[in-house]
């Protein structure tokens, strides 16, 4: 007997590289979205600061721009830089 | 005053037998039987005796106590005397005459229905005749009776109160011949043919049963006949009140007859009213004819009223009780029997028994193993609409469906069943449900939704369970009730999520038009924050496409294979949990898969792909000498099966080593392949693949964990002899439809199960453990059945 594949129909699921499983803003799986958004992926990606610190792009950009968080990374307070 | 007494006695005594003699005379010319003088002599003595008390008081003439009481004495004896007088006339005259004509002259052949007809009618006319007669003699007879009763008041009041026709009826009806009964059943019955013959409404057969041997042309004159006896026998019936007494029994017993026969009639007419058909029915036929037999009455328009307004119409609701199952299956179309079923409930018992019977048949004909889950499912909304037309109060529903509720929240397959009619391309009522009712979708989170304009309000009826939610009761659209089952939206959207999966991933196409259609309309049900996961698996596919066209396009030369890998790139957390069982690929996929990862991340530098082995589709073709077997399996029974290119036979301990799985799983993988009849297992734990498509033919026998091994190995020759006989006992493919179903509805099964089951739900299927068996081994054999751990399962 000879085995022929005709067709592979393969599975597989994509994860952000990232270290911790959840935003430290919103709390929500980095895998998911933020609290603002309804599809995850493309749709609401992940930024890296230049601390390393990773987050939600939505949720940061929320975040550097409220008035008494200064621009500073919520995780380690220095600067936030892109 | 004791001149007076004495010259009332003396004239009581001489003219006493003189009355007497001439009352004798009237009775025997009216009838051919001889007088018997003895009672008058008899009687004479005692009234002799009654006399000459009297005279002997009278003797002492101041005493007036005695006297009177003697008096009395005298007239209560002249009383007695002319009474017992009359009765032993009746008895010994009328009653004889009457039998005699009755009795004597014979019936003719047998055979002869149209003769025995005519004699029958012609005999009792003539009886009837003779009975008015003498009846009619004896009146005359109690006339001059009473006439010379006048002259005694206390004689006159002690025999006004007899009753000719009473004791005629009561003393020629004390003893009847024994064939009296049926002669009257008959002549009633071929009254109400020669009444009925008329207007073409015959009932059953009868009309053959009674003139089946008369020519067609002496019928019209048999009908005559039978009109003219029944006529005359009824009139002289009415005149001397014996309706009672000769007919009643026989003409209820005959309007029974005609009430199940029409009731009969009706059985299974759903689309048409039969109420309103059945009351004029009444009117028209038996109401006439029982006014003939009767004559106009009080009491006969009281018994057409009673025939109508209960016993007819309780005969209807009792046959469309009993057949609202069948009702329920055929609603719509059968709206009018519902129509009519709810103008006959009259009574709350009616309502009850209902409830029973309709309850008893959804548990015999629908809750049981045998049936399919979309059946009950189609019954129990067909059942939704039909008694809400029934009963718009929702209690009979509520009460009839609790446990087809109940039923269906302890089936495994149940919301699947649910969520797929809601959202198959097959036509089906979910469909349209959804379709129709979107527009007041999320009503039962509002509560000024559920107020519909277009309801009449109904209150409650009295009976209704107060105890229970009436949330059923007001619910509206059939789709809330049936998530109402679960008590909750979301382990309906759970489910969805889980079917959508199974039919995305089964299916891989990246085609997923007719999915988004559905979701829209989930959406508008069930909310989009319900569907969101829903929408992000689709949002999945059609990025998938998009990703897969550009990695292919990236992927090195080295790695390209003969055949097309595609893939589908989930988003984890939005799918349902997969089983994933460790599954080593061949090697060229696995290189595939690596650099396909590696493409990918140069579209995605900040993702990475993780793959999910086990799941997928893999199409094969299986190239033997004599040609090829296509198949789509999972990967892990690709991979399997490429094992034996390499090496054959394998033992089963070297494929559990090679596959890096456990012995349960690499059993349950061969079982599949064992089905197929693509591996044979022999010796045990020794697997090979078959060399040719022809070695398929031969027979194999499934294996039955409970038993021995070697011993189901050992039975394939000596049984192969009986096979023939035992499966032309067997309606094989009777057997293989039932035992699908229960299959499909309950997963796995033993095969002891499967036969007590059938000996419950298929009484009527001949089968025994010995033929079933084999009937399991050959649906193994064929590759219908899968087996393992003793219990079969359906191959799909
Ligand atoms: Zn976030
Ligand atoms: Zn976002
Ligand atoms: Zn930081």
């Amino acid at each position: 007997m000879k085995v022929r594949v005709k067709n592979w129909s393969a599975v597989a699921v994509w994860r952000w590289k990232v270290d911790d499983d959840t935003c430290g803003i919103c709390r929500m799986a980095f895998d998911g979205c933020c609290t603002d958004c309804r599809l995850p992926g493309d749709e609401c990606p992940l930024v890296w600061g230049q601390c390393k610190h990773c987050f939600h792009m939505h949720c940061i950009l929320k975040w550097v721009h409220s008035p008494n968080a200064n621009q500073l990374c919520p995780m380690c307070r220095q600067e936030w830089k892109f | 005053m004791s001149a007076l007494a004495a010259s009332i006695a003396a004239q009581a005594a001489s003219r006493l037998p003189a009355v007497l003699e001439h009352c004798r005379s009237i009775v025997a010319s009216a009838s051919s039987s001889p007088s018997s003088p003895s009672t008058l002599v008899l009687e004479q003595q005692r009234l002799g005796a009654a006399i000459q008390a009297y005279f002997g008081c009278a003797d002492a003439a101041d005493d007036r106590q005695r006297r009177a009481s003697a008096e009395a004495v005298l007239a209560g004896t002249l009383a007695d005397l002319i009474l017992s007088e009359c009765r032993e006339s009746l008895r010994a005259q009328a009653a004889p005459a009457f039998w005699a004509v009755l009795a004597n002259t014979p019936q003719p052949d047998q055979s002869n229905s149209g003769a025995i007809a005519t004699w029958l009618a012609k005999n009792m006319q003539a009886a009837f005749a003779v009975l008015e007669a003498s009846i009619a003699a004896h009146e005359t007879l109690f006339e001059a009776v009473l006439d010379f009763a006048q002259s005694i008041p206390s004689l006159s009041a002690a025999i006004r109160a007899f009753n000719v026709n009473t004791e005629a009826g009561a003393i020629v009806f004390a003893r009847p011949l024994p064939e009296f009964a049926a002669m009257v059943e008959q002549f009633v019955t071929l009254s109400y043919w020669a009444h009925a013959v008329v207007h073409d409404d015959v009932p059953n057969d009868w009309h053959k049963r009674i003139c089946d041997d008369v020519p067609e042309e002496a019928i019209e004159a048999l009908q005559q006949a039978v009109g003219a006896a029944t006529a005359a026998v009824f009139s002289v019936c009415q005149r001397r009140k014996l309706q009672h007494r000769v007919l009643m029994p026989f003409v209820l017993s005959q309007l029974d007859i005609l009430v199940k026969a029409q009731t009969e009639a009706m059985a299974n007419l759903f689309a048409d009213s039969c109420h309103e058909a059945a009351g004029q029915w009444i009117d028209t036929y038996p109401a006439p004819w029982l006014r003939h037999v009767l004559g106009e009455s009080d009491e006969c328009d009281q018994l057409i009223s009673y025939l109508k307004t209960q016993w007819l119409s309780q005969s209807l609701a009792a046959l469309r009780t009993t057949e609202l199952f069948d009702i329920i299956v055929d609603y719509p179309e059968s709206a009018n029997a519902l129509s009519d079923l709810r103008a006959l409930l009259i009574h709350p018992q009616q309502r009850a028994a209902l409830v029973q019977t309709l309850r008893a048949s959804f548990e015999r004909r629908l809750l049981h193993p045998g049936a399919n889950t979309p059946d009950i499912l189609t019954q129990y909304i067909s059942a939704i609409r039909a008694l809400r037309q029934l009963d718009e109060s929702g209690v009979i529903l509520e009460q009839v469906c609790a446990p087809v509720r109940e039923y269906l929240f302890g089936r495994e397959d149940t919301i699947r069943c649910i969520v797929s009619s809601l959202v198959d391309d097959a036509e089906s009522d979910l469909r349209d449900e959804l379709a129709n009712t979107n527009a007041s979708a999320n009503a039962d989170s509002d509560v000024s939704d559920t107020e519909d304009a277009t309801d009449s309000w109904n209150p409650v009826p009295l009976n209704a369970d107060l105890t229970q939610p009436s949330s059923l009761r007001k619910t509206s659209d059939i789709i809330s009730l049936l998530i109402s089952i679960y008590g909750s939206k979301e382990r309906f959207v759970d489910e969805y999520r889980a079917l959508l999966s199974d039919r995305l991933i089964s299916t891989l196409s990246y085609d997923i038009d007719k999915e988004l259609r559905n979701l829209e309309l989930l959406k508008l049900r069930f909310g989009e924050a319900n569907m969101l996961f829903s929408e992000v698996m689709l949002r999945d596919i059609t990025e998938s496409k998009r990703n897969n066209t550009s990695v292919q396009e990236r992927m090195p030369e080295s790695v390209k294979l003969d055949f097309p890998l595609n893939v589908i790139i989930l988003s984890r957390l939005y799918w349902p949990n997969f089983k994933t069982e460790p599954t080593p690929l061949p090697k060229p996929v696995e290189d595939f898969m690596k650099a396909y990862e590696a493409a990918f991340e140069i579209l995605k530098p900040t993702r990475a792909l993780h793959w999910k082995h086990s799941v997928g589709i893999v199409t094969i073709s299986l190239d033997f000498e004599d040609g090829e077997l296509e198949f789509s399996v999972a990967p892990a029974m690709a991979s399997l099966i490429m094992l034996f290119e390499r090496d054959d036979p394998w033992t089963l301990g070297e494929l559990v080593e090679a596959t890096e799985s456990s012995t349960a799983v690499v059993r349950k993988r061969l079982a599949f392949w064992i089905a197929q009849r693509v591996v044979i297992e022999s010796p045990a734990d020794t697997f090979s693949v078959i060399s040719k498509i022809a070695d398929q033919g031969v027979p194999l026998q499934g294996i039955d964990a409970d038993s021995d091994e070697e011993d189901a190995l050992h039975n394939i020759d000596g049984e192969a002899g009986e096979e023939a006989e035992g499966d032309e006992e067997l309606d094989v493919t009777q057997c293989f439809m039932f035992v699908s179903m229960m299959l499909t509805n309950l997963g796995s099964l033993p095969a002891d199960r499967m036969l007590t089951m059938m000996g419950m739900y298929a009484p009527t299927m001949p089968i025994d453990d010995r033929s079933f068996r084999r009937f399991l081994s050959n649906m193994v054999a064929d590759g219908k059945l899968a087996t393992s751990g003793g219990e079969y399962q359906l191959v799909k």
